[in-house]
């Protein structure tokens, strides 16, 4: 559960969200946290083309949300979103 | 305009569904031309901060691009376009055309 | 059960009793499931513990993963379960979030890592304790509305320059606009630093990845006391206040991940 709280014009509302935006984990998860040499880290390379590959994915789910043809090459992805934690 | 397979070498906003593909050449022409027109545009801008264009010069870059500005407005409702619909993603480049505002 | 199994990291906590009471640590992971809907454990450790979760290697393994993480729905949805698993722990003490995608392929190795690491880990676990990570993204509020070329009268005699000049001062308002709010983002960000105990300032979104017409100016985290967290509201409250062109959202509680730095590390440690 997270509180986004959208103040602007002098008109607090706040707002309960019970989805964390995507983005905002991936900012977090993908370039935070402890990092060790494990054995089986990310790059940075690599972790900069899953970014990008998902800011694609990011602008054709929203605007799927209309067209249904955004959703093309996306199969399972109503799925993987509602599943989501 | 549908999104194409997931290709992650591949990512623009070009349909490689066959009864679209038409409509969305079109686009992407279109495109093109209007990135042709903001750069002169930019260009022109550049020229008359700097001030070394003649008054008939500079009347005469405005008025081309005018009358281009209105033919592209006449070329997109000829086809059903809006602005943004000429502003093709690529990807990790961003989009084609800078974004306004 | 033969299936080689490689572990996955989430977050590092504090070895023995939890603050929030006995046992309130373990009693949250029984209640969490894990990327690979594997039960969560701790690896012991000295002073510190590690949440740590079974995973299947013919999927979690180097090549697999690799394949895995340029799935976009494979991506997600594992990023949830990790950062859902991490913020249920929150509630029992304090947590180190691992940066997502840490396997390891022996839990011995796990066990390793804690014992040298472990005056880093023990730092960073402080440093963090009693502190709570909170998101704060600023926008411009609505597109540029001065369209600068109402005033001006039509300029029959020399249109074409009429309409150079009315590019122009679009254009220059723009800049001017965009400048300005990337100034006030950055009194903002010292506004909301100071009333954090540490900040950080990641990439702007871009439209598509926030989802939002206007464009983003400022995407910051900071790490507030949780007893100060009363100033810090109030604190974005001002700005948002101060600064009516622009549009002030915040996101959390989040675990602090955005500071984890636990400072550079050896190749092969």
């Amino acid at each position: 559960m997270s509180l986004s709280s959208t103040v602007g014009a002098g008109r607090p509302r706040p707002v309960w969200t019970e989805d964390v935006a995507l983005v905002d984990l991936l900012d977090r998860l993908l370039a935070g946290g402890v990092v060790v040499a494990g054995e089986i880290t990310l790059s940075i390379a690599d972790v900069d083309l899953v970014r990008i590959s998902l800011r694609l994915l990011i602008a054709s789910v929203r605007a799927a949300i209309g067209p249904m043809e955004a959703m093309e090459g996306a199969e399972g992805l109503e799925g993987g979103r509602r599943g989501a934690a | 305009m549908a999104l194409p397979e997931r290709e992650p070498s591949d990512r623009r906003r070009i349909a490689v569904d066959p009864e679209t593909g038409a409509r969305d050449l079109v686009c992407l022409v279109l495109t093109v031309v209007e990135l042709i027109r903001e750069l002169m545009e930019r260009q022109a801008l550049r020229r008359v901060d700097e001030g070394d264009l003649s008054d008939e010069q500079v009347e005469a870059i405005g008025q081309t691009l005018m009358a281009l500005e209105q033919r592209m407005a006449e070329l997109r409702e000829h086809f059903g376009l809006s602005p943004d619909d000429l502003n093709i993603d690529l990807g990790p480049l961003g989009h084609l055309l800078a974004p306004e505002g | 059960m033969t299936a080689a199994a490689c572990v996955w990291l989430y977050a590092v906590v504090p070895a023995g009793p939890s603050p929030g009471g006995g046992g309130s640590v373990e009693s949250a992971l029984a209640a969490i499931s894990g990327v690979a809907d594997e039960p969560l454990y701790l690896v012991p450790g000295p002073g510190v513990a590690a949440v740590a979760g079974a995973v299947p290697c013919e999927d979690f393994d180097e090549e697999p993963l690799r394949t895995h993480l340029a799935d976009v729905t494979w991506l997600e949805r594992t990023v949830r379960i990790h950062h859902g698993a991490v913020d249920a722990l929150v509630r029992a003490g304090p947590v180190l979030p691992m940066r997502y995608a840490t396997v390891y392929r022996e839990e011995s190795s796990v066990a390793a890592m804690l014992e040298t690491h472990r005056e880093r880990l023990a730092a960073a676990l402080e440093r963090i304790t009693g502190r709570t990570e909170w998101g704060v993204k600023v926008y411009l509020a609505h597109r540029s509305a001065t369209e600068s070329d109402g005033a001006r009268p039509a300029d029959q005699s020399s249109p074409g320059t009429a309409y150079l000049l009315r590019r122009k001062a679009q254009r220059d308002d723009r800049l001017q606009t965009r400048q300005r709010a990337g100034e006030e983002a950055d009194r903002i960000h010292e506004a909301l630093a100071a009333a954090a105990v540490e900040n950080a300032r990641h990439p702007l979104q871009t439209a598509e990845a926030s989802g939002r017409g206007e464009p983003m100016v400022l995407n910051g985290a900071y790490l507030v006391d949780d007893e100060r967290l009363p100033a810090f509201e109030k604190a974005v409250a001002s700005c948002a206040a101060d600064h009516g062109a622009l549009c002030v959202e915040v996101t959390g509680p989040w675990p602090a991940y955005s500071f984890t730095d636990i400072g550079e590390l050896p190749e092969g440690e």
